[in-house]
């Protein structure tokens, strides 16, 4: 629904509103070594990839949680979801309603890498819980920004890849809770020579919502 | 980027004696906060020189820090690729104010060596598409009063330093690491080593 912009008519002229954050999410790996799995036929929408996800904190991590697939409930899309259990839930809940969001994500290699299975595109992206009494995270499609580690190329140990989008449309109102996502896709079907990715793969970055 | 819709839910009243020019921001956002702790109970280890240089940092997260220490060369350091602790400023920011807090790690009472003064600080360093950082010299934040030699420092001393209106811009995409050190003097010329532990909060806007 499109909603209409309040005027202000406290001038003669418009006035621009300067468009800051109310807050932003600093995110950081830490220490923590992500376990990626694939499975063949992965529930990963649009390509294959890391058939889990996990949660960043500000120098900490979650463990890895599975994807699914689900169907968004409001425009009957496919979207990827993921079950956060108790022990190490790193979401967490607004306490207003935002409309836009910016993502600023990097990667760093903790060792060096060279892809032979195909093109790898870890990504961030912001999720939200599909409803107020399960943890059920729904990732927001639009909001998965990536980075590009081509096939065959020697990244050496402390490469740092970086990305953004900013503006993005989103919908978070008042009480949704809300997790930062890391994981990755790739280009070609992987299944058959990595059964388990021990990352070297390092996330940092920050989000604001507007 | 686009401007957010503004709803007011009740009447809101504005005065002004002037008239603002046309093309006049209003700043609708209070700003926000960066809340950090280092989380450890056994207090981070740092160093200085008996010049009161700074021989390390630690890094500052949520409840966590970076635990080993980053050796500093005239305000720069590398972070370790196998424990990233540092954000990435999501929108043209300002730094306006930092605020922080320190205590010495034990829980006993402290009384540093005659002659010494302890000045821990934290402060913020940045680096763009890289892990090697650069400390801003202006957001170096120490106590406001340092932990002098000979005195008896009850448990739990807590010391508080702050900076306000610093108005330093950081642009979006900058990393950016907050970070703990030590400076202060030895009457002895020997270096100081102390562990502390830190928390406090940046105000962006």
């Amino acid at each position: 629904m499109q909603k209409e912009i309040n005027k202000i008519k406290l001038f003669d002229e418009p006035v621009t509103l300067a468009s800051r954050p109310g807050m932003i999410i600093p995110f950081s790996q830490g220490d923590v070594d992500i376990e990626f799995q694939y499975t063949p036929n992965s529930v990963i929408l649009n390509g294959t990839g890391s058939a889990n996800c996990s949660i960043p904190g500000f120098g900490t991590s979650s463990t890895s949680y599975q994807l699914v697939t689900g169907i968004d409930s409001i425009t009957g899309n496919p979207v990827r979801l993921f079950f956060v259990d108790t022990n190490t839930n790193y979401g967490f809940v607004v306490a207003q309603k935002y409309d836009y969001a910016n993502i600023y994500m990097d990667v760093t290699l903790s060792q060096s890498w060279t892809p032979l299975e195909g093109d790898f595109y870890p990504y961030v992206a912001l999720a939200k819980t599909e409803s107020s009494w399960n943890n059920m995270y729904q990732i927001i499609p639009e909001t998965v920004t990536s980075v590009t580690f081509t096939n065959g190329v020697s990244y050496p140990i402390n490469t740092v890849r970086s990305n953004s989008q900013v503006a993005i449309p989103i919908s978070i109102t008042k009480g949704d809770r809300v997790a930062v996502v890391c994981g990755f896709t790739t280009s070609t079907d992987t299944s058959s020579t990595l059964a388990i990715f021990n990352t070297n793969l390092k996330f940092s970055g920050g989000i604001a919502l507007l | 980027m686009p401007n957010r819709n503004i709803i007011f839910d009740q009447p809101i009243q504005v005065t002004t004696n002037y008239d603002l020019p046309s093309n006049t921001q209003i700043n609708l956002s209070p700003g926000v906060l960066v809340p950090f702790s280092v989380g450890t109970g056994d207090g981070i280890l740092l160093e200085c020189d008996s010049t009161g240089d700074s021989h390390n940092v630690i890094l500052i997260g949520s409840g966590q820090s970076s635990s080993q220490s980053l050796a500093l060369t005239n305000g720069t350091f590398t972070q370790l690729t196998n424990y990233i602790c540092s954000f990435i400023m999501p929108y043209d920011a300002t730094l306006q104010n930092i605020h922080m807090a320190t205590k010495y790690y034990s829980n006993d009472p402290w009384t540093p060596s005659s002659g010494t003064r302890y000045i821990p600080y934290v402060a913020l360093a940045t680096a763009i598409d890289s892990n090697t950082f650069t400390i801003l010299p202006e957001t170096v934040t120490r106590v406001n009063s340092a932990f002098e030699g000979g005195t008896q420092y009850p448990s739990n001393t807590v010391v508080l330093g702050n900076q306000e209106n610093l108005a330093l811009g950081v642009a979006a995409g900058t990393k950016v690491a907050i970070v703990c050190g030590l400076t202060g003097s030895s009457s002895s010329s020997s270096n100081l080593t102390a562990a502390f532990s830190f928390y406090g909060c940046l105000w962006l806007t």
